[in-house]
């Protein structure tokens, strides 16, 4: 098991594995929070909160990007129908750098194409 | 009239403009506009190691000359969060939750960065990517760095105001 915690502490994401590839996205909002994304079931994560969280979501409005209500790390991205996806993404800065060191990052082009740029 | 001073004026007339470098959070919430000085054609993008960058993958730049000026439509809306030496403020939009600048106030004057991130129409070609550790440098010394590299022209306003 691997944990992400924001810079605070009071999020906490635990997850079953190390991941193995790591996506980092250009789009309006992933560039602008700096995230690198690992992907999981969404049924495989779990977020243990001790403090209080927030939540964003935009267009489409069919995730959501929660985040420590204390120090603003961006902890993941869920769906918002959960029935329909079973898939989260999982900040990886919030990692342990040394757990993510041999990771591959692929640039996904959200921005413009939704292809990867690599 | 001297020749150097001639050239001196020469030089100034053919300077470009300073660029107009604007940006925001996601939901417009904090609004920067930068006026980089004119002839620093290359923009640092300073990585930075901390603990806190780390985890927001925090880029930042600043220059001594330019000028900044944040517009904030609901200060109700931003969050303020400070670690370690708490000489640092970092300013979080609590809608969108993007962290466009971080401020830090010196014998009564506030000095800026802004995350690169948030930049709207620059091209990432002319951004100088680095990585910054600062680690274990002393509380003096740091602020007397950010004194010298931040900006120091930092104007903040509501738009309420």
């Amino acid at each position: 098991m691997l944990t992400a915690t924001c810079h605070c502490g009071a999020i906490k994401v635990e997850v079953p594995r190390k991941p193995r590839r790591l996506t980092s996205c250009n789009c309006s909002i992933c560039r602008r929070y700096g995230t690198l994304w690992a992907y999981y079931k969404a049924s495989e994560v779990r977020v243990v909160a001790s403090g209080k969280t927030q939540s964003y979501a935009w267009g489409d409005k069919s995730l959501r990007f929660v985040r420590c209500a204390t120090c603003g790390c961006i902890s993941h991205w869920e769906a918002i129908d959960r029935t329909a996806v079973n898939r989260t993404g999982v900040n990886a800065r919030n990692f342990d750098p040394a757990a993510i060191s041999t990771a591959r990052v692929r640039r996904f082009d959200g921005a413009s194409t939704w292809k990867f740029l690599d | 009239m001297h020749v150097r001073c001639m050239n001196l004026i020469k030089s100034r007339i053919s300077m470009p403009p300073p660029v107009q470098i604007h940006g925001k959070c996601h939901c417009g919430n904090i609004a920067i506009n930068l006026e980089w000085p004119a002839g620093a054609q290359e923009i640092p993008a300073r990585a930075c190691t901390c603990s806190f960058c780390v985890k927001h993958g925090g880029v930042w730049t600043s220059n001594p000359n330019a000028r900044l000026a944040v517009t904030i439509r609901d200060p109700a809306l931003v969050s303020h969060y400070a670690f370690g030496t708490r000489t640092a403020t970092f300013h979080i939009c609590s809608r969108c939750g993007a962290v466009p600048i971080v401020t830090s106030e010196i014998a009564n004057h506030l000095y800026a960065v802004v995350n690169v991130n948030v930049f709207e129409n620059i091209d990432a070609s002319s951004l100088r990517r680095s990585s910054a550790d600062f680690e274990g440098e002393a509380v003096e010394s740091r602020l007397a760095r950010r004194q010298r590299n931040w900006i120091a022209d930092v104007r903040i306003r509501s738009e309420s105001d």
